[in-house]
């Protein structure tokens, strides 16, 4: 029994085009939303998102079906963004003006998911921890920041972010265990700060 | 279970993916040890920050601007290579097009190997025919030259007879008379 996505990818292969419409659909939010975590050049998210689904259909008539489609597109978006981290250099990846970062996650928030409560004390905090996390989050290592957001944010398993990433569940696990580590460090002084 | 054996399982603890008799042990030895108790919270508190995050979908206009990109990428195929490529789809589904039974599948690298001897087989002949056309013009080169020696030579010595029976034979052999 073959599963929904095999089907799209057997589709894809003999040129139907509508069901590589239908895979960017399926797939579109999450790859933007791991690209948006995983760089901080706001401008190259969008950029990098559809650069993920052009290398795809490119290659998707020699992917093989034993794969798995959804780690596929995670594993193309993983290493566009560490050539993208790579290219850009230390000096742009690290200079994140904070309240840029605040000022964005503000926006997505309001856009993208309703809140419920309107207390404007409570809407400040809480960018003000999404700025503090993602700015936390920049500063690891791109393999550390790929595993927590993948396993975290992603949902996937262990299996999963190891096809992902290309690598052993073993390295998976001491991955996320010392990605954990370093955004405790890097998040001690915001919570002490709360408490 | 001790503090450096529950180290090597704090990762999966953390994510939820201990079970059996290691995660009971794990919960005895936490119940125990406020130092790994401590550490549990602590990763277990950046983990839930990163989840905490909220997720971004694509901006509307995405898929519409993604398909131009792809039909930009698509690059202008030549009318040559255009029907190559026909060719090489047409021979691949006629190999692998429609669904195989599965013992029909297991005899295609038998009957590959057929076709390439069969192949092979009918080349050497073609080669050896060759061979033996220029060797059969050969002989009767030299029998014509012969024939001719021996008439002249006959003419004036009747004790060649014999040498004319071979050639009789010779000729004979090569499937025509003399």
């Amino acid at each position: 029994m073959l599963s929904a996505d095999a089907v799209l990818v057997l589709r894809c292969q003999e040129d139907d085009y509508d069901a590589f419409d239908e895979i960017v659909a399926r797939y579109k939010d999450g790859i933007y939303n791991y690209i948006w975590r995983m760089i901080s050049n706001r401008e190259d998210v969008e950029d990098l998102a559809q650069e993920v689904f052009v290398r795809a259909f490119a290659a998707i008539k020699s992917f093989r079906r034993e794969s798995n489609l959804h780690t596929w597109l995670y594993r193309i978006a993983t290493n566009l963004c560490v050539d993208k981290y790579r290219r850009d250099g230390v000096e742009k990846r690290l200079i994140i003006p904070i309240e840029r970062e605040r000022r964005d996650d503000e926006e997505a928030t309001s856009a993208d998911v309703p809140d419920g409560t309107h207390d404007p004390q409570r809407l400040c905090e809480r960018a003000e921890l999404q700025a503090e996390v993602q700015k936390a989050l920049s500063k690891l290592p791109e393999k550390l920041r790929a595993a927590v957001l993948l396993c975290d944010l992603e949902g996937m398993s262990y299996e999963e972010i190891a096809e992902a990433l290309g690598c052993p569940v073993g390295t998976v696990k001491s991955r996320l265990f010392n990605a954990r580590v370093q955004l405790r460090d890097l998040l001690k002084a915001y919570v002490e700060d709360r408490q | 279970m001790d503090c450096k054996a529950f180290s090597k399982h704090i990762g999966d603890y953390v994510n939820r993916t201990l079970s059996g008799s290691v995660a009971d042990e794990a919960k005895a030895h936490l119940s125990a040890c406020p130092q790994c108790t401590a550490l549990v919270k602590e990763l277990e508190g950046a983990s839930a920050m990163v989840r905490s995050l909220h997720r971004v979908s694509a901006p509307a206009g995405f898929e519409q601007r993604l398909r131009d990109r792809l039909a930009a990428c698509k690059a202008p195929e030549t009318a040559d290579a255009g029907r190559i490529r026909g060719w090489l789809g047409a021979i691949r589904s006629a190999f692998a097009g429609a669904p195989v039974h599965p013992r029909r599948l297991a005899l295609r690298p038998a009957l590959v190997g057929l076709l390439l001897c069969a192949a092979i087989a009918g080349s050497m002949l073609f080669v050896g025919r060759g061979r033996y056309s220029e060797r059969a013009d050969m002989d009767w080169a030299y029998i014509e030259t012969c024939r001719e020696q021996h008439a002249s030579f006959a003419s004036t010595n009747p004790l060649a007879d014999e040498s004319a029976i071979i050639l009789r034979e010779r000729a004979r052999d090569l499937g025509s008379d003399l």
